[in-house]
């Protein structure tokens, strides 16, 4: 299978997960893999091509998001899907009342919590994560727990609620 | 084992990322601890629930790939461009060069041994992204498919 086709999906629902427009996480998306191309050499097989992945990702998500957003034109932005994350039809499909829950929950978080807790969640051991998020590994356990603590609490109480 | 220590060390836990000592201890605490117990079911709800919200992702469509294997093949073609074309003038000053790139690439060799770092395996990596030499045929057989 060939790389973008299989990881261009997660990667995208990653991104807008993380709070990225769709627009936003399109441009991510495609810079991510241009950069895999254009650094290929120093690609380690000591680590998995998905961890190195989301690494690239998550440093353009976290140090150029703001200089995305501004070089998305107009045009891309008429020609793209304008919603934001919040109301792409794709999490509309059939979202569990659970899922949804959860889903609000992480959107109430900051952003180094969301994504340590996503991280994870996408497969990526704790090493993996931390280097993805420029962290130590003990750094991202303390924000993982913290994060992940939260959580529980949160969804929780958001199911009381219902 | 307090309370607050076990749901300190719960995602752990459930990760299965403590220690075996801590791992016990905390199994332990949370046969004994209806307190614990609950938030442990709380973890492993909201564990599997993220879990099946990471499973959701967005389809990709044709005019986003489309865009990226314009911006790839841009790439690939800057890429070429930069490789220039060897003149007989130049042969000796890169005879000198190509000397001096390998006896330093021998030492790094030794050093990448020595630091048991692998060498890279590009091959998977560029087999797959080369497809995207061809993606403008794959797209417009699929839009004469689409009609
Ligand atoms: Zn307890």
């Amino acid at each position: 299978m060939i790389l973008f086709e299989k990881y261009s999906p997660r990667i995208l629902g990653y991104l807008m997960r993380n709070g990225a427009s769709r627009v936003e996480a399109e441009e991510i998306v495609q810079e991510a893999f241009l950069r895999v191309w254009s650094e290929r050499r120093r690609f380690r097989p000591t680590g998995t091509f998905q961890a190195w992945l989301y690494t690239i990702a998550s440093h353009i998500l976290i140090n150029e998001r703001k200089r995305w957003s501004r070089e998305i034109t107009d045009e891309q932005q008429m020609l793209s899907h304008p919603e934001k994350s919040d109301n792409d039809p794709f999490y509309r499909v059939s979202l569990s009342q659970t899922v949804g829950r959860v889903k609000g929950v992480l959107e109430q978080m900051k952003q180094e919590y969301r994504m340590a807790v996503l991280l994870a969640a996408e497969g990526l051991s704790y090493q993996e994560a931390a280097r993805a998020m420029g962290l130590s590994v003990s750094a991202y356990k303390t924000v993982l727990f913290r994060a992940r603590g939260l959580l529980r609490s949160h969804f929780a109480e958001a199911g009381r609620k219902e | 084992m307090k309370c607050s220590s076990v749901q300190k060390w719960l995602s752990a836990y459930v990760d299965g990322k403590l220690d075996f000592w801590r791992q016990r201890r905390v199994g332990k605490h949370l046969r004994n601890c209806d307190e614990c117990q609950i938030a442990l079911k709380r973890e492993q709800e909201a564990v599997a629930a993220v879990q099946q919200l990471v499973s959701h992702n967005p389809e990709v469509d044709a005019r986003f790939r489309a865009r990226f294997a314009a911006r790839f093949q841009e790439l690939r073609r800057r890429e070429k461009e930069e490789t220039r074309p060897v003149t007989p003038v130049r042969r000796w000053v890169l005879a000198g060069t190509l000397a001096g790139v390998m006896a330093v690439c021998a030492i790094a060799g030794v050093y990448i041994v020595h630091s048991r770092i692998q060498p890279v395996d590009e091959k998977e990596l560029l087999l797959n992204l080369d497809l995207y030499e061809n993606l403008d045929v794959i797209i417009n057989m699929e839009r004469m498919k689409g009609g």
